[in-house]
């Protein structure tokens, strides 16, 4: 691919011989997993610079991405799903469904172009696209990110919601909620100090897993708003075939999925007192 | 509640971490070039003593000018040997010179060399400026092009251009002999190339390893910042050799590789010029009030290539019949909106080029004679194929969908196959395709578009195409070095290959900008090249 149209099989050879991409796959594969053990996670076969840095340097980018689109999806899920199980097969369920639904089937790369072309261009009130670092301009850095943490998390709170929906519905159904019910307490205190905390365990586990797939539509957000993450730096890696690059991104976001669901594991005690104590 | 206080706490250690701003790491600032050995400081240079405004210090300096454009795609790297696609040289042109340049219409011009004179078939000689300085000061000399020349010739993909030459000899200071190994047409057009034939320091590369992270150049821009991915940052250089360029302080390139995220951000004023590269976002901008879309011809053109080593293609009755059928004016109207021009009379070289050889054989289809070369052919009842293309660039989709239909009506069943770029590279090099429909760019001179392609030994001749006449003319138009003689030849050479068509020459597309109105004095140059940035000005 550096070569381009250019390539000829001479050229070809050479590079690959240069990079050391003839050898067999599999010694390739266990040197890097070696380096990769010690720290080491390569050099761009491009422009050299350590693999490490120039991830570390666009994490932080994707990493705030992702937590403000897991906050939207958030913040959207707890009120459609909470109203949708207090107030079960009334208009209000029907439109949360609705909108749940709406949320689940659009692409969020096509409502990221719709957020465009009505908040940013017609209405004005945020910028089209761009990336000013936190430290640099906190309040841009917001403006910048509202639109791709929008497109984001609304495309994926759909899911949280309707778990929260049906596993609320059924908590409060329960035996030990009609005793608070009986011992007087008040609906408020019933929902928030018993249900929600118990409701909250397959929440969670959907949630976990709804970050992976929050990870993997982060790369076509991130192209449409020209956010500088890691979604770009795993595109260009794929397009320009520089696999010490690709092969650190593809490890980062595995270990990401990995570790948010391990912290999702161990937040379960923290709800749920019955895991605690077994 | 404890999931949202555990919330609140993720979020605040997501601002947390986000305070360490993307940028002091390899791939991204460039310090001043661990060069200068006179201990000069950074940004000053021998001739312009006194000139308060160099050190660029945009925040205190309130009338700072700044252009902010935005272009498809990063460069893969800032060092010009390296890195010779064109979406590098679009960055790099701007912080180098070459020795010659092109002007507007692609005729040779001096650029570091103020004149040069051909002493004899094999021998040419350079005379440079004496008032250019590199970015940190160093004034340059006939020492730093040889030593370019032969980093070219070790290093850069587009080393076989410069194969031709034999040595670099230092003659002054000032003054340069190329000695060519066999008289050389296209040598002044390779030595003019934007980005890849870019003259750089010795000292710099020893400092750096390479120049993929630091630019120290002649051009009219220095580089500040590389966010890889996200933008570039350059500003003016005072001490630029022509007088007046750049015009603006300070030009910031966004990468933006979403045409309707480039459009909106013209739109909102986000930015000031973008290249447009989606037909559809064209009739857009004409619309939008305060915008102007600009067209101009490129030297590009779009293609479909025979493996004429496989049956049918191997036929050239065949291989005319297709010619003579596709009708490439609907090609145009139906994928580029009416925009751009079927190579009806032309060959790789468009309209308005020297090479361009007016050669109107296919300018009207005739479905029916097609019919006829088939059935001679014996292929009366047609044949299945598949055509390939690129899916990396959405155009080519566009263009071979009505080449499909148009095919369909000569009885021939074509399936379409769309190839990652870089897998498509390696099924040319095997020899696994029928027909590949792809395009070049920014090819000025027609030995590069068309040796390496057509001859018989050329490294890029994928379909296997083997004609001694087209070589021998191909050959002649590389030796010659006088414009009207090599015109001659590679009319010739155009003609022949248009009437034994190995390659259909389809279209040549026209290029788009959308810019605001505030900006002026852009031009497009055919060959692709924005070394016009440093003639820009903006309207405040």
């Amino acid at each position: 691919m550096m070569l381009g149209f250019e390539s000829t099989p001479q050229r070809v050879a050479e590079l690959r011989q240069y990079f050391g991409l003839d050898r067999p796959w599999h010694i390739q594969y266990f040197e890097w997993l070696g380096a990769v053990l010690q720290g080491d996670l390569g050099k761009s076969l491009l422009s050299g610079a350590r693999v490490d840095e120039m991830i570390m340097a666009r994490f932080p980018a994707t990493l705030q991405l992702t937590l403000a689109s897991m906050f939207v999806a958030l913040s959207l899920a707890l009120p459609v799903g909470i109203l949708a199980a207090i107030y079960p097969r009334t208009m209000l369920d029907t439109v949360g469904t609705l909108i749940s639904v709406v949320g689940l089937s659009v692409p969020h790369f096509w409502l990221a172009t719709l957020l465009i072309l009505l908040v940013a261009v017609r209405w004005e009130l945020l910028p089209v696209a761009g990336y000013v670092p936190f430290a640099e301009a906190p309040i841009e850095n917001l403006r910048h990110l509202v639109l791709p943490a929008l497109s984001l998390g609304i495309a994926y709170f759909a899911s949280i919601a309707r778990q929260l929906r049906s596993s609320l519905m059924e908590v409060m159904d329960t035996g030990y909620i009609r005793t608070a019910h009986a011992k007087g307490l008040g609906s408020r205190a019933i929902l928030f100090r018993h249900a929600l905390k118990n409701a909250s365990i397959p929440v969670l586990t959907v949630a976990g897993v709804q970050v992976g797939r929050l990870l993997g539509g982060v790369i076509v957000i991130e192209q449409i708003f020209s956010w500088p993450g890691i979604g770009t730096l795993g595109l260009y890696a794929i397009n320009q075939r520089d696999y010490p690059v690709l092969q650190g991104v593809v490890l980062l976001v595995a270990g990401s999925f990995v570790a948010i669901n391990l912290l999702v594991d161990l937040a379960y005690p923290l709800v749920d007192p019955r895991i605690r104590h077994s | 509640m404890r999931k949202l206080a555990m919330l609140i706490l993720l979020v605040a250690m997501a601002l947390a971490s986000c305070t360490q701003s993307p940028s002091p790491t390899e791939p991204s600032t460039v310090e001043a070039p661990t060069t200068s050995e006179d201990g000069a400081s950074e940004e000053t240079n021998g001739l312009e003593a006194g000139t308060e405004g160099d050190e660029e210090d945009p925040a205190a300096d309130e009338a700072t000018v700044t252009l902010r454009v935005g272009l498809a795609s990063d460069t893969l790297g800032m060092d010009p040997h390296l890195f010779v696609n064109k979406t590098s040289t679009n960055y790099t042109e701007l912080l180098y010179d070459s020795l010659l340049t092109f002007d507007e219409s692609t005729n040779i011009a001096p650029g570091l060399a103020e004149s040069y004179e051909q002493i004899d078939d094999v021998t040419w000689t350079f005379n440079l400026r004496e008032d250019v300085t590199f970015h940190d000061g160093k004034p340059l000399t006939a020492e730093d092009v040889k030593y370019s020349l032969e980093r070219i010739q070790e290093l850069s993909p587009k080393k076989a251009l410069f194969a031709p030459i034999e040595t670099v000899d230092v003659v002054d200071q000032y003054t340069v002999q190329i000695n060519l190994s066999s008289p050389f047409g296209p040598l002044l057009t390779y030595l003019a190339l934007p980005g890849t034939a870019s003259i750089v320091d010795q000292a710099t590369v020893e400092a750096n390893g390479d120049l993929s992270n630091v630019a120290n150049g002649t051009g009219p821009f220095k580089l500040v910042e590389w966010q890889q991915g996200s933008h570039t940052t350059m500003v003016a250089n005072e001490g630029y050799f022509v007088e007046d360029q750049p015009i603006v302080d300070e030009l910031i390139i966004h990468v933006v590789p979403d045409e309707v995220a480039a459009s909106a951000r013209l739109r909102a004023g986000e930015l000031d010029w973008i290249e447009l590269y989606s037909y559809a976002e064209v009739e857009a901008l004409r619309a939008a009030p305060g915008l102007t879309v600009m067209e101009t011809p490129v030297i590009d053109w779009k293609f479909m290539l025979f493996n004429t080593s496989k049956p049918p293609f191997d036929d050239v009755k065949v291989r005319q019949a297709i010619a003579m059928g596709l009708d490439r004016q609907q090609i145009v109207d139906t994928a580029l909106f009416g925009l751009g021009q079927p190579a009806e009379a032309g060959a790789s070289a468009p309209p308005g080029t020297w090479a361009y050889v007016d050669y109107p054989l296919y300018d009207t289809p005739d479905a029916d004679a097609a019919q006829g070369l088939l059935q001679e052919a014996g292929y009366g009842d047609g044949f299945p194929m598949t055509i390939r293309f690129p899916s990396n660039w959405p155009i080519y989709g566009e263009i071979v969908t009505p080449i499909q239909a148009q095919l369909q009506a000569l009885g021939i069943d074509a399936e379409l196959e769309a190839v990652e770029f870089g897998v498509l590279i390696e099924e040319l090099g095997a020899g696994q395709f029928d027909a590949v429909v792809s395009g070049w760019a920014g090819k000025i001179d027609p030995d590069e578009q068309l040796y390496e392609v057509f001859h018989s030994e050329g490294a890029l001749n994928w379909g296997k195409f083997s004609d001694p006449e087209v070589d021998d003319l191909l050959e002649q138009g590389r030796a010659a070095t006088e414009l009207e003689e090599r015109q001659g030849f590679y009319f010739e050479a155009q003609r022949r290959l248009m009437e034994l068509s190995p390659e259909l020459f389809l279209i040549y597309p026209t290029a788009y900008f959308g810019m605001s109105d505030s900006v002026t004095g852009f031009t497009a140059r055919p060959d692709g090249s924005y070394r016009s940035f440093a003639r820009v000005s903006v309207a405040p």
